[in-house]
């Protein structure tokens, strides 16, 4: 499937009636998530703000998850000199840098109330800053450099060692002491949260992943034609 | 049943779901002014209006 839609064309003949589908998808997961997220019962330590947990969770997963598809792309565009997975590549910064914004600054929110401060250096806190430094670094630098194939390539690279940063991310509750809690759900025992929660997090979840799936091919597209309009500008200006 | 007293935490949760459902908002709007906006560049210089 990935080989078929490597072809430009075919990838907007798809994406034209797969992004609209995520889409619609995506908002009926988050209106039945945010449900959920207002029915179920407060925590019996953490209060209310086990609310804001439903929100912060999802966004902090796809900011991980925007990097894989970013570094995946950013690796097919280097190797296989690819335009699509170039144009994927720079599709998807934006969306991971939105994502990683909201988890800082929901995270923060929680952190306020039950830590007693907005901010600490805790590792999975800076590993986080550091990944939300990656994609500005990405973009940054896909801006500074005139040359699109220059830039491309420059930024894989900077996305690819970026890629470092994701397990560093996933594992730094285990590898150092932190303050941050360590893993709840994805543990060998199961999920350590208790059930009642564990739905409103799976639809909102669910529901960002479908969203960034359909924001992720919209910003292909666009990407796509605004390579094509540079071109035909080019051509047109002999 | 909805829960929407927040209690004492009213200050941390609701701000949390108004700066969420706006950068999503402004994700979905820039990625499909974006789409919109070079579509129609593309039109305007090839003259071509029936693309995918």
């Amino acid at each position: 499937m990935i080989t078929a839609l490597a072809n430009p064309q075919r990838f907007l003949a798809f994406s034209r009636w797969a992004a609209p589908l995520l889409g619609a998808a995506a908002a009926v997961l988050l209106a039945l998530g945010l449900w959920r997220a207002f029915a179920v019962p407060p925590d019996y330590q953490q209060g209310e703000t086990v609310r804001i947990l439903f929100a912060h969770v999802p966004a902090a997963e796809m900011s991980l998850f925007a990097y894989l598809a970013l570094a995946g792309a950013s690796f097919f565009g280097l190797v296989f000199r690819h335009a699509l997975a170039d144009a994927a590549a720079r599709a998807a910064a934006p969306l991971g840098a939105g994502f990683t914004v909201l988890a800082l600054i929901t995270g923060s929110f929680w952190a306020k109330p039950m830590w007693g401060a907005w901010w600490v250096w805790d590792p999975r806190l800076t590993s986080e800053l550091i990944l939300l430094l990656f994609y500005l670094g990405y973009m940054g630098l896909q801006a500074a450099i005139e040359d699109e194939a220059k830039a491309d390539r420059a930024c894989a690279i900077l996305a690819l060692v970026g890629a470092i940063n994701v397990p560093i991310i996933h594992y730094s509750v285990v590898w150092w002491n932190s303050l941050h809690q360590g893993e709840s759900i994805f543990t060998r025992n199961g999920p350590l949260i208790a059930g009642v929660y564990l739905w409103p997090w799976g639809l909102m979840t669910l529901g960002y992943i479908l969203l960034f799936g359909c924001l992720w091919l919209v910003r292909t597209r666009a990407e796509i034609w605004r390579r094509r309009a540079r071109t035909l500008a080019m051509r047109a200006a002999g | 049943m909805i829960h929407l007293d927040m209690g004492r935490y009213a200050l941390f949760v609701w701000p949390v779901y108004a700066i969420s459902a706006a950068v999503l908002l402004w994700m979905v709007g820039d990625s499909l002014g974006r789409a919109r906006r070079w579509r129609r560049e593309v039109d305007r210089l090839s003259g071509d209006k029936d693309r995918p």
